[in-house]
């Protein structure tokens, strides 16, 4: 089922809360919300669900617009609430809960279905609300899941659970969305997990949708300096576009560097720290970028290192510990920074 | 002892008390359940007021509902007055905010997160107002058992509006007041055993529910 809306607002008690929401989820792909806390993130979850009415604006599913209230399009989808509300009866009665108010007689088989898929099946006999909440989250994906339903919204379903349940979690994201039967919609603030499973993302930002985009276009491709901070992007550089000849410059004060943009006067750029290569050696390429700095800081995170190189303005680069050993870069050594022009992106 | 006389009193008793619950939860029950769900301007002073009928006298009810039932009142035509009937109307009255305050901090625990949960998994209108009641069913009970047990043992209100007619409108409490005056020493010890047996069974019941919940 895809999913069109058509200026959605919602406000609460005269503060507005989303502002003219226009957005289009496909069908059978994975949409994923992203925005920091407070944006508006599960109201719009909310609506789309509609268990809460848009103070103006209409949602079409398949290009048919409902009534809020109407169950049979409500029975198409379900929500995993960022912190699951457990019915106070064992997990294996909340887990049939759905299929018993659809009238359904017999359970059994695909309760344990669903409740083995987030390993779970052996406490079918605990009382739910005893769960930890990495368990509760399972068990409410697993009463989610069990619905078969067309679309399915999960709000931050990782967030503050333990490492295990996040693994079954977002393997379980992974296998639903690389078998493409169902549509979903994934609310969160954890970029990885946005960058890992979105085919589409939309960016909001205090209620509106600053920017949407391909799933990996949009981290690479910020269109303000909110969206590329908020993307944990390092290398945020502010300066003016000068152009000579053919060629068109970021004039940073203390270095200039070559970039490929339409802007004119003072501009914003970001480059992101994979983008960009050491090398002892001057290196003979079609990069049109190349600066000798010196190693000022070398951090390690996870499996990169992350190496900050001063050329008159800081650059961060990442790169991998095997990479750091073979080149032995180590603090104070002069080293030469390559990337290529289109590799900077100019924003306003 | 004359047990002839004690079990028609007895079961007079419960029966006024529990039918004024039961009165009680039907009109306060679905009026807890709409506030628990809705926000309207103007919920918190109707809380407040149920909050404060909390704290309303019994002896002020009863010569209230005394007032409309006396013969010269604007209900008195009912002739109720005097009769069970007039008892189990100033026991509702006065079991009515408890169930609806008790009531109303019991399911507005649950409501907005139960109702969410059961309607995206589907439930209708219906299917999600059963889900709520279920999971506060215990705090529910709770509420019922502390009213019963304030009403149970009322005694002024209920002499005002019943009379202490003896076969009639005789209760345990009523007799109790009225037997110590007329010496009947034995009668008394053996109603105050029972309301005192009564009280214990219900505080048993009450932890075991708070347990469960």
């Amino acid at each position: 089922m895809n999913i069109r809306t058509e200026n959605i607002c919602k406000t609460f008690n005269q503060q507005q809360v989303l502002k003219n929401i226009n957005l289009e989820i496909e069908n059978n792909k994975l949409t994923c919300i992203i925005g920091p806390n407070g944006a508006g993130k599960t109201t719009l979850l909310r609506i789309l669900n509609l268990l809460e009415k848009p103070t103006s604006g209409e949602i079409y599913f398949d290009d048919k617009c409902y009534p809020t209230d109407s169950l049979r399009i409500r029975r198409e989808m379900t929500m995993v609430m960022q912190n699951p509300v457990m019915f106070n009866t064992s997990v294996y009665e909340n887990v049939a809960y759905g299929l018993k108010i659809r009238k359904q007689k017999e359970q059994t088989e695909e309760v344990k279905e669903a409740l083995s898929l987030v390993g779970l099946w052996t406490q079918r006999k605990q009382s739910a609300t005893t769960l930890s909440g990495g368990e509760a989250q399972r068990v409410a994906l697993a009463r989610a899941l069990i619905l078969k339903p067309n679309v399915l919204f999960l709000d931050e379903p990782t967030v503050n659970l333990d490492p295990p349940s996040v693994k079954i979690i977002e393997n379980l994201i992974s296998t639903l969305k690389e078998k493409h039967e169902i549509t979903i919609v994934l609310a969160t603030h954890q970029l990885e997990e946005a960058e890992r499973f979105a085919e589409k993302i939309y960016f909001l930002k205090e209620g509106e949708i600053i920017q949407e985009g391909e799933g990996k276009e949009i981290f690479s491709r910020p269109q303000s300096l909110f969206a590329a901070q908020f993307l944990g992007i390092e290398n945020i550089f502010r300066g003016k576009i000068i152009k000579e000849k053919d060629t068109t410059f970021l004039d940073l004060r203390k270095i200039k560097i070559e970039v490929v943009t339409e802007l004119e006067n003072e501009v914003w750029a970001c480059l992101r720290p994979e983008e960009i290569l050491l090398s002892n050696e001057p290196l003979h390429s079609s990069a049109r970028n190349s600066f000798l700095g010196q190693i000022v800081k070398i951090e390690e995170k996870g499996a990169l290192v992350f190496v900050t190189v001063d050329c008159g303005i800081p650059f961060i680069v990442a790169l991998t510990k095997r990479s750091l050993n073979d080149l032995s870069l180590t603090l104070g050594k002069t080293v030469y920074l390559t990337f290529k022009a289109t590799a900077v992106h100019v924003f306003s | 002892m004359n047990l002839n006389e004690i079990i028609p009193i007895v079961l007079l008793s419960f029966q006024v008390s529990l039918s004024a619950v039961i009165i009680a939860f039907c009109i306060s029950f679905p009026f807890a359940l709409f506030l628990s769900l809705k926000n309207f301007a103007g919920k918190r002073l109707i809380v407040a007021v149920i909050n404060s009928f909390l704290s309303i006298p019994a002896v002020l009810i009863g010569l209230i509902v005394y007032l409309f039932l006396s013969r010269r009142g604007p209900l008195g035509i009912l002739g109720l007055l005097y009769t069970p009937g007039a008892m189990i109307i100033a026991q509702a009255i006065l079991a009515s905010p408890i169930v609806c305050a008790l009531g109303l901090s019991a399911l507005k625990s649950v409501s907005s997160s139960v109702k969410d949960t059961a309607l995206t998994l589907g439930a209708s209108k219906i299917q999600m107002y059963i889900a709520i009641v279920k999971e506060a069913k215990y705090p529910l009970l709770v509420s019922l058992i502390m009213a019963f047990s304030r009403v149970i043992g009322e005694t002024g209100m209920t002499f005002m509006v019943g009379g202490n007619i003896k076969g009639a409108t005789r209760v345990m409490t009523t007799a109790i007041a009225l037997g110590i005056a007329k010496g009947e020493f034995e009668l008394c010890i053996s109603l105050g055993i029972i309301l005192f047996v009564v009280a214990i069974l219900l505080n048993v019941i009450l932890q075991l529910i708070q347990g469960r919940s």
